[in-house]
């Protein structure tokens, strides 16, 4: 594992005792409560909790929801503004050296600027060469050669980072960001590359077929029966 | 006993599952989703709505527009109406409350945030009506 990666891994186990010491804290203070007592905290805990759950449900369902590349992105753009309360941002693609971004979506929908860019620099680059998450220490925008900067997620997928979410500014009344959207913003660093990437695909797909589209229940079928070498097939090898 | 009825408007998919997520917090609800202000008065016309709640910025009709026209009919000038939007936009959540919205809820919400809202508008409302001799 590398350093980073370690780091990373350090920071999510401390957290993790960190919620397990608060449930264990709430769960000693339900006991000792008078017995019909509400116990309020626990119930604000519980409130909290389902919230976060429906909250990276949906955001979950909806960027798996569509394998329409128009469709995916809008999606994203919607998780962003509407269940993190971003007010403006950048969705930058890498190219396969990370060397070069290409601006895709933006609040506003799509980008259509110049098909390629170099790298904005500072701490867009960072994040695409190291591809862990950056997030403005008090919410204070560190500005970057493209513009302000609150937050940058790297969307990850096997390890590679296929882009990064650019935030520049959240919605006036929120004040930074929450636990609950540290967690969301991490639901799309982890799903919107292989999203992404799967639209990306499907759309290329479609246009090798000469106009007759298999839909994607063709695709997959005939994806899978061309794959070459399954494991059955190794296992039963001599 | 009729069921609490309520009606969902809002263009986002995500934000209309997650606010029907939130609402079925009420027990026995029915909740109705409308994509925006005129699929919203489509549905009005022949389904009964105990609640509405709008989001602000839609396309074909907006918000603020589906509140005046709600407004202005007197079959449903009392109809409990909470605007749920993005708008950090003073401006415009003071428009939708001129115009009649019973209250508001900033997005991103939470579940509780909007349960406790339509509670207290209900009770508001129901305290404002005439008691029955």
């Amino acid at each position: 594992m590398s350093g980073s990666g370690h780091e990373q891994f350090t920071d999510r186990e401390s957290r993790l005792e960190e919620a397990l010491g608060t449930v264990r804290r709430l769960f000693e203070e339900q006991a000792s409560s008078a017995p019909g007592e509400p116990a309020a905290a626990v119930a604000a805990a519980t409130d909290g909790t389902d919230d976060l759950l429906m909250n990276l449900y949906v955001a979950g369902l909806h960027l798996h929801g569509s394998l329409d590349l128009h469709d995916v992105l809008v999606n994203l753009r919607e998780i962003l503004i509407n269940l993190v309360g971003v007010e403006r941002f950048v969705l930058y693609v890498a190219d396969s050296t990370a060397r070069n971004l290409r601006a895709v979506a933006d609040e506003t929908g799509l980008v259509r600027g110049p098909a390629t860019a170099g790298p904005e620099g500072g701490i867009v680059s960072v994040v695409v060469r190291t591809g862990i998450p950056y997030f403005a220490a008090d919410d204070d925008a560190e500005t970057t050669p493209g513009g302000p900067c609150v937050a940058c997620v790297p969307l990850k997928m096997a390890g590679a980072v296929l882009g990064v979410v650019k935030i520049e500014r959240l919605v006036a009344h929120k004040s930074g960001f929450e636990q609950r959207d540290h967690e969301i913003l991490n639901l799309v660093g982890e799903q919107s590359g292989p999203a992404l990437l799967a639209a990306a695909l499907y759309r290329r797909y479609l246009g090798t077929q000469n106009g007759t589209s298999p839909g994607p229940a063709g695709v997959l079928f005939g994806l899978l029966d061309v794959a070459p070498g399954t494991e059955s097939s190794q296992e039963t090898a001599p | 006993m009729r069921r609490m009825t309520f009606l969902v408007v809002e263009d986002s998919p995500a934000m209309r599952q997650l606010i029907g997520f939130a609402l079925k917090r009420f027990p026995d609800c029915r909740i109705l989703q409308a994509v925006d202000g005129a699929d919203a008065l489509r549905t009005m016309a022949y389904e009964p709505i105990d609640v509405l709640i709008t989001d602000i910025n839609m396309p074909i009709m907006d918000g603020l527009k589906l509140v005046k026209v709600v407004r202005g009919n007197p079959a449903m000038a009392d109809l409990p109406i909470i605007i749920v939007t993005t708008e950090g936009a003073d401006a415009d959540r003071e428009r939708g409350m001129k115009l009649g919205a019973d209250a508001y809820v900033a997005k991103p919400m939470e579940a509780g945030d909007l349960v406790r809202t339509v509670n207290e508008v209900l009770k508001r409302k129901a305290a404002a009506r005439p008691s029955v001799p």
